[in-house]
């Protein structure tokens, strides 16, 4: 086993949104940062495939090593009398031909590399509705936050500057202390039919918030709108952490950043400080001891590196006290539904998720739930930007007819998104695999799914706006719809070592500390008290790690903001 | 109207034949396809995807040779190929490729309609989804589509109306 002799202040684990976010932080106000990531470095040029003729039969690239491992557990059996939320698709029919819910794809989408999921993601930057930060004392569901919008607001500022986030000025509920670094961007042909439809519905869209350059910044070029943020950026307008916050990190001088470093042990001392952890490099075992550890790899994977490590003073897992290390987890509660709209020219271009409406956003906004959600343009985010998608998802049949068709309606997709709250519940969280391990014997996190009768009625109420959305757009039939009630596909995934201020119910307190061990910190979206409704969740992972790093790095965070 | 000899293998080989098509098959060397099942095959992409004053048909942009390499190096693509083909041919008439255009649609028809769980269904399904992805990644099928080239490097610089 090699030990290294090079001291460093900290060590983050993952180098996603949260990891970087933190370790930039941390260097920027002189602090010496290890940064282990276990998944690989991405070449742009070499992995990225928009370039090429066969584009569009690749998605983000699965690179060796570049998804965690788990299992899912068996999961809700299917409601016959919910049929109106079936998936479904004019060339598949319909989706899950099952009696249970299914995974789709890689079910847990997320991504080990430099940059994490941020390389995968569409690069929406949404603060939290105010009020979803306050479920239980305000509305008697889910978990209050420790931390007010008032505390994260400065520091939403900050990554929104760091990142070049483009926007609008107002965005209702979510105040600001200073406007956005840069002009929202233009809105795509199929936004333009939403939010006019939207307006004769009453309902207000907007230009969505999103972390994509509307003009070159920083070094950076403008995007060219070629609609696929989410095959992986080779541009580098797109605000991931890899051209952002670790390039910054990495040119202060004080951050070391190894890429296919998973980390297998962790070791406390008796007094609950952690004293140094192992990672493997190129196969060999190192340890590396330090007097800070930030855990960022992830919602299922930073509680399963807590939960393997199990001691005689920690039986049940490290920061596992109270045992929540894996409970509340809250999974994606998605909704889309999409037609063609004869006349609308041109939908395969633009910025995905270009236009967002936030009415339905705050927690009590749904009737007969607790709990809301956001509908957002998403013919591009959802893949009708190329011929394939058409000819394989909307369009039925073969031969000359399914060739015109193709022709006829190419660029007419339409499509409306919806992401809903999701609230905590029993049924849902990440535990450790009893019979299946990775191939150092270490118990593989297995992922348990639930959704409760609130879920489904927001899923309903999603569902049905949507299409009357559709509907008042112009559209006469839809050609696709797709969702969580019968799929498990979860892009934005929280809780597992929810923040709090009680230590018996809680796993981290405000400032992102460990109520067990002095010097663990974690900083990914696992403590999320709350989905929120519908927001994406990166900028908050950002803002909470620079605050974590500030009261690492100064004892203090940033004072918090005050509405003008 | 399907032809009776089909019929009689659905009923009685499908489920055996599907089963092996769906499940994974002990790595070997796969077998060389025949004369037969290259021209069946090829006539059946065709059906899928014709020729017309566009663009060319699936082999006219080699979706046949594509499908073919692949299962070189895919057993489950292989045997789906191989039971598809040879239901197809098991007309007591003539194969499929002798058939006219009007029956060779018929056929197909009814395949793209028939039992989700049985085998005609499911060659229709996965081989329709592999020969769309392959011939729309070729820039020669784009024709009438509005585009000529892949998103990037140009993007597309609005306006978009």
């Amino acid at each position: 086993m090699g030990i290294i002799k090079k001291r460093f202040d900290a060590v983050v684990v993952g180098s996603g949104a949260g990891g970087s976010a933190a370790a930039w932080r941390l260097s920027s106000q002189g602090l010496r940062v290890l940064v282990l990531e276990a998944g690989p470095k991405f070449d742009p040029n070499r992995d990225y495939k928009l370039d090429q003729p066969d584009w569009e039969r690749h998605m983000f690239p699965d690179l060796p090593g570049s998804r965690g491992l788990f299992t899912i557990d068996t999961l809700d059996p299917l409601d016959p009398k919910e049929q109106e939320l079936r998936s479904w698709g004019r060339a598949s029919g319909i989706r899950v031909r099952g009696p249970r819910r299914e995974p789709n794809g890689p079910a847990y989408w997320h991504v080990q590399g430099i940059g994490g999921s941020t390389l995968h993601f569409a690069g929406e930057s949404h603060r939290m509705h105010p009020k979803a930060m306050q479920l239980q004392s305000k509305y008697g569901a889910g978990h209050d936050w420790p931390v007010t919008y008032a505390d994260l607001e400065p520091y939403y500022t900050t990554c929104e500057q760091l990142v070049g986030v483009a926007g609008p000025a107002n965005q209702g509920a979510r105040w600001r202390s200073k406007p956005y670094p840069l002009p929202p961007h233009p809105l795509s042909t199929p936004a333009q039919r939403l939010v006019a439809a939207g307006k004769e519905l009453g309902m207000n869209w907007q230009a969505n918030s999103r972390a994509a350059l509307s003009k070159p910044y920083d070094g950076r070029p403008a995007c060219n709108y070629c609609a696929n943020c989410t095959r992986g950026c080779p541009l580098g307008d797109k605000g991931s952490a890899d051209v952002t916050y670790i390039p910054k990190g990495l040119s202060s001088g004080q951050v070391t950043l190894k890429s296919k470093c998973p980390v297998v042990r962790i070791f406390p001392e008796s007094n609950g400080r952690i004293k140094a952890i192992n990672y493997l490099e190129n196969g060999q075992l190192q340890l590396v001891e330090t007097p800070i550890l930030i855990m960022a790899a992830g919602v299922v994977q930073t509680p399963r590196l807590l939960l393997t490590n199990k001691h005689l003073s920690h039986p049940d897992g490290l920061a596992n006290s109270s045992g929540q290390v894996g409970r509340n987890l809250m999974e994606t509660l998605f909704w889309s539904s999409t037609g063609f709209l004869p006349g609308l020219n041109n939908s395969h271009m633009g910025l995905p998720t270009d236009a967002i409406c936030w009415d339905f956003n705050a927690p009590d906004s749904i009737p007969d739930t607790v709990g809301g959600c956001r509908f957002i343009s998403a013919a591009q985010e959802i893949g009708f930007t190329g011929p394939i998608a058409y000819a394989a998802r909307a369009i039925g049949g073969f031969g000359h007819k399914l060739k015109q068709a193709v022709r006829d309606s190419f660029g007419s997709a339409i499509s409306v998104s919806a992401i809903g709250e999701f609230i905590p519940n029993d049924g849902t969280f990440v535990d450790l695999d009893p019979q299946e391990t990775d191939g150092f014997g270490i118990p593989l996190p297995r992922l348990h799914s639930h959704l409760e009768p609130g879920e489904i009625k927001r899923l309903r109420f999603m569902a049905r706006k949507s299409r009357r959305l559709l509907q008042e757009a112009g559209v006469e039939h839809l050609v696709e719809e797709y969702g969580a009630w019968d799929f498990f596909s979860t892009t934005h995934t929280f809780g597992t070592c929810r923040m709090g201020e009680d230590p018996t119910t809680s796993v981290i307190d405000a400032n992102c500390r460990s109520h067990d061990h002095p010097n663990l910190y974690i900083t990914d979206a696992s403590i999320f008290p709350s989905s929120g409704g519908g927001e994406s969740p990166s900028l908050t992972i950002q803002a909470l790690a620079t605050r974590a790093a500030d009261v690492i790095a100064g004892g203090k965070p940033l004072r918090p903001s005050v509405p003008s | 109207m399907l032809p009776m000899h089909r019929r009689l293998f659905l009923k009685t080989a499908g489920a055996f034949l599907l089963w092996r098509s769906l499940n994974p098959i002990p790595a070997q060397a796969a077998s060389t396809p025949t004369p037969i099942e290259r021209k069946t095959f090829a006539a059946f992409l065709n059906v899928l995807i014709p020729a017309d004053e566009f663009t060319g048909s699936a082999t006219d942009l080699q979706v046949d040779k594509k499908l073919w390499e692949l299962s070189e190096s895919d057993r489950n693509l292989r045997r789906l190929i191989e039971v598809g083909c040879r239901w197809l041919n098991l007309t007591g008439g003539p194969p499929f490729t002798e058939l006219t255009s009007e029956q060779q649609l018929l056929v197909v028809e009814w395949m793209s309609e028939s039992d989700w769980n049985q085998v005609p269904r499911r060659f229709y399904d996965l081989i329709r989804e592999a020969a769309i992805q392959h011939y729309y990644s070729d820039p020669a099928s784009w024709n009438g589509l509005g585009i000529n080239r892949p998103p990037q490097p140009f993007g597309y610089p609005p306006p978009w109306a």
